[in-house]
């Protein structure tokens, strides 16, 4: 038994080796290929560009449209591709330092004196420049100069805006639900909004959630020149505003995959690890259903066929095997979709995603039966397409394997013997044969997580597969990267795991 | 082990166990057929240890496999001839009579104690799930008679080593545990095919030794030792049959065989023993020339004719007849006159 200890601490220490040498190469990758985030901004703002000069008859025709270099440095620093890639990788596995912006939301426990002690330094820095940031608007340095900006007002923000702020409670105070409302409201005090945020005041029961007294929450959006002299106010304090408004706080530090920061998502704007997680579930459930439904064929599809090899059943199961080998799960289900989606022929199954949008309501409303059939009806295609998928390669195995040990000597031992065939084929041949399979474990673990973006894309699914897919066209660095990490983490582990069943279904293993 | 070639052939009044008769077996690979075996006949008498011996494909497993219908079919073909054992005919039996003869009446051990016992399953379950199947009594019975077999059969802690694996033993206790499970059963017939070939000198002995000492146990067991080995035949059978090309070649007692080797094939077998008994050093081992010829197209007269050294023109145009040259002693070669002492 210490030699399997040894074995798979040996094969667990291969691991962060083979980890690092996997991400090096996918991040290097990455960096390389054409078409990052910046480029990928750029392209939006020329489509813009170009449908607009469509439709205004060409006035800004000719123009080259893009970001200006100042901006294009600002960007590279704040996706961290100013970086030389192996620096950049360090910093990204958490190694090194780099520079971190936390996100700041000024909210906080007015009646929580502990709290403010505990972090008295960093607010005292965020107080000064929300002080800084008042002066300005109440001078009205940025306001004069005819910026905008927009300040969120909560309820307890009254005593530091005294009088306008006053007036804008008792306008907000109904709420405000539609943009024009709020340019209404906003006019109404002189101000002007600016990008796409509503402002919204604090409800009752928010507060009351959260268990705070009050809270101060605001959010800036600030146009381009203004940006710049809030840089100027706020950078000696090491307190960064981004395009968004929000505050960061800048600095130095260890900040990787290794103390869990995956970073953020271009596209979903949230915490990569976040997002992925988020799609576990859905990923795991048709995998699982897809993996079961694969053995359930499958096994004693192939144990049929290795006994009555060359038979006819054998032959007439072959056309099936070959069929399913020659086509690809994701084409199944677009067959499957086409027939029975309720297109021109039957309208039997949805035509994709994982559940009605009515499921929810459905459950709560304790109508189980249809939850559960409207469940069944959208994982069947899915379920099929996985089936095909790995149809062919698991039959063909199952047969061979055991066809190999129907050949084997224990065999024809275990016939001398005088036992019944049932016995020499179920018991002595079937055990053996399954070794293989059981051992393939490790790697359906990885299955599991990966889904099948094909599939998931024909079918709709919002899962593992369809996430890397559109995170890889977008080039989404923090979920590829996120992907890769739990992809990579995963197999790894789950091919130790596989050793390890082995070692358990199979006595001869022993490590040495 | 010094056993003299045993000298009594054991007499006609013998209580005849099996009977073999025109035995044929083939396999059909890729529209060709290979008539491994070719119209065999002989007789294992009861409490007789006989020997069946020749050089590998010559069909001598094949017509071991066909007695207990293991041959795997396809491709293979158990064509006609009948083998009466006990009355009955072995080759006509039903599947499931076949199955209450395996094992219960006769036993077979295999060439490769390495891979004949199921890597994946214990000792105890290996031995005492025949001895269950055949005999319907209960487990805790069914593994006091496998610990009274492994004892038998000189394994030491037989108990506990009931719950290891094959792997945990080596080639030579594999093939006691064979030995063991075979003869659990107490059967008429053990066949032992090669029993000894993959094993080290030093354990074939005892292995033999084992055998021949349990057949002793077991009044009027008899046993079917197939071997290339002509060194074991000596030490161990009563008779011999001698096979080349899926015919038999020579029938004799281990007395006649060694002494008066009649058959070509045969004197070429012994010459090519290492002999250190006889004061002329042999600067190299004679063999004999040439080839096993193709199964596949044997050879149309006699099928030693493509190797013997006295071959003559008629030896390739027909074949010859198993002749009886003696008391129990058949030759199949034109050479042999009938009844005939002469040494061609």
């Amino acid at each position: 038994m210490s030699g399997m200890w040894t074995y798979f601490t040996r094969r667990l220490l291969l691991v962060p080796v083979t980890f690092i040498v996997i991400t090096f190469i996918v991040y290097a990758v990455l960096r390389i290929t054409p078409g990052g985030p910046i480029q990928q901004l750029e392209n939006q703002m020329r489509a813009a560009a170009a449908g607009e000069a469509g439709g205004g008859g060409g006035g800004l025709g000719g123009e080259s449209v893009g970001l200006d270099e100042k901006a294009r440095d600002e960007l590279k620093a704040y996706y961290n591709l100013d970086q030389p890639i192996p620096l950049a990788y360090l910093q990204w596995l958490g190694v090194y330092p780099k520079k971190t912006r936390t996100p700041v939301t000024l909210e906080y426990r007015r009646d929580d004196a502990d709290f403010w002690q505990q972090s008295q330094q960093l607010w005292n820095d965020y107080r000064e420049a929300e002080h800084r940031l008042q002066q300005s608007l109440i001078d009205g340095d940025l306001l004069v100069s005819g910026d905008t900006i927009l300040i969120e007002v909560t309820a307890a923000d009254r005593s530091r805006f005294p009088e306008k702020l006053n007036q804008a409670d008792q306008l907000l105070a109904g709420g405000v639900s539609s943009r024009s409302q709020l340019n209404r409201l906003l006019s109404g005090l002189g101000w002007s909004l600016s990008g796409s945020r509503f402002m919204r005041p604090i409800t009752t029961q928010e507060s009351g959630e959260a268990g705070i007294a009050a809270v101060c929450q605001r959010q800036l959006l600030v146009q381009e020149d203004s940006y710049r002299s809030l840089q100027q106010h706020l950078l000696p304090l090491n307190i960064e505003p981004n395009r968004n408004g929000s505050y960061y706080h800048v600095k130095n530090a260890l900040s990787g995959i290794l103390q869990g920061d995956f970073g953020r998502s271009f596209t979903y704007n949230k915490d990569a690890l976040t997002v992925i997680i988020s799609k576990f579930p859905i990923s795991i459930y048709f995998g699982l259903i897809g993996y079961l439904a694969t053995w359930l064929v499958c096994i004693p599809l192939g144990i049929s066929k290795a006994i009555r090899h060359r038979g006819a059943f054998d032959t007439a199961t072959s056309v099936l095997v070959f069929l399913g080998y020659a086509t690809p799960g994701f084409v199944a289900c677009l067959l499957l979709l086409v027939l029975f989606g309720g297109g021109s022929y039957w309208n039997l199954v949805p035509l994709g995603g994982f559940r009605s949008p009515d499921w929810n309501q459905w459950w709560q409303q304790g109508q189980y039966l249809t939850c559960a059939i409207d469940q069944i009806k959208h994982t069947l295609v899915p379920m099929f397409g996985y089936l095909v998928g790995s149809f062919a390669s698991m039959t063909v195995l199952m047969k061979n394997s055991l066809l190999d040990n129907l050949g084997a000597d224990y065999v024809r031992t275990a016939f001398a013997k005088g036992l019944t065939e049932r016995r020499v084929i179920y018991v002595h041949a079937l055990r053996n044969s399954l070794i293989p399979i059981t051992a393939g474990i490790g790697h359906f673990l990885g299955l599991l997580f990966a889904g099948s973006f094909l599939i998931e894309k024909v079918c709709n699914i919002p899962g593992m597969g369809l996430l890397g897919y559109e995170s890889i066209i977008r080039r989404d660095y923090p979920i590829i990267l996120a992907t890769l990490v739990i992809g990579v983490l995963i197999r790894l582990t789950g091919n130790i795991f596989s050793d390890l069943i082995w070692a358990l279904i199979d006595p001869r293993i022993r490590f040495k | 082990m010094a056993m003299e070639p045993k000298t009594n052939p054991p007499s006609k009044s013998a209580e005849l166990l099996l009977q073999i008769k025109d035995l044929h077996t083939s396999f059909s690979v890729e529209g060709q057929t290979a008539r491994a075996v070719d119209g065999v006949d002989f007789d294992i008498h009861a409490g007789e240890v006989l020997g069946l011996v020749g050089e590998s494909g010559c069909g001598k497993s094949v017509t071991a496999l066909s007695l207990l219908k293991l041959i795997p079919d396809p491709p293979g073909c158990i064509e006609k001839g009948s083998a009466i054992f006990k009355g009955r005919d072995l080759l006509s039996l039903t599947y499931d009579e076949m199955r209450s003869i395996r094992g219960r009446e006769i036993a077979m051990i295999f060439q490769e104690p390495m891979t004949a016992l199921n890597p994946v399953f214990t000792i105890g379950f290996q031995m005492r799930e025949a001895i269950q199947h055949h005999t319907g009594v209960s487990k805790q019975e069914a593994i006091g008679r496998s610990v009274e077999m492994l004892e038998k059969v000189g394994l030491s802690d037989a108990r506990a080593r009931m719950s290891s694996y094959p792997h945990q033993f080596s080639g030579g206790m594999r093939q006691r545990v064979m030995i063991a499970m075979a003869l659990s059963l107490e059967p008429a017939l053990l066949i032992a095919d090669e029993p000894t070939t993959a094993l080290d000198v030093t354990i074939q002995a005892q292995i033999l030794e084992l055998m021949l000492e349990m057949k002793e146990q077991q009044q009027g067991a008899s046993i079917l030792l197939i071997t290339h080995d002509l060194a074991v035949v000596a030490e161990t059978c009563d008779r011999v049959v001698v096979m080349y090309g899926g015919k038999i070649q020579e029938v004799a007692s281990v007395r006649q065989l060694f002494r008066q080797p009649k058959h070509p094939y045969t004197q070429g077998l012994l010459r090519s023993l290492p002999r250190p008994d006889l004061d002329r050093k042999q600067e190299q081992l004679e063999t004999i020339p040439g080839m096993v010829p193709n199964i596949f197209d044997w050879p149309k007269g006699c099928r030693f004719c493509t190797r013997c050294p006295l071959v003559e023109d008629r030896c390739r145009t027909h074949e010859p007849a198993l002749k009886k040259v003696g008391e129990g002693h058949e030759v199949r070669c034109h050479l042999v006159n009938d009844e005939d002492g002469g040494d061609s």
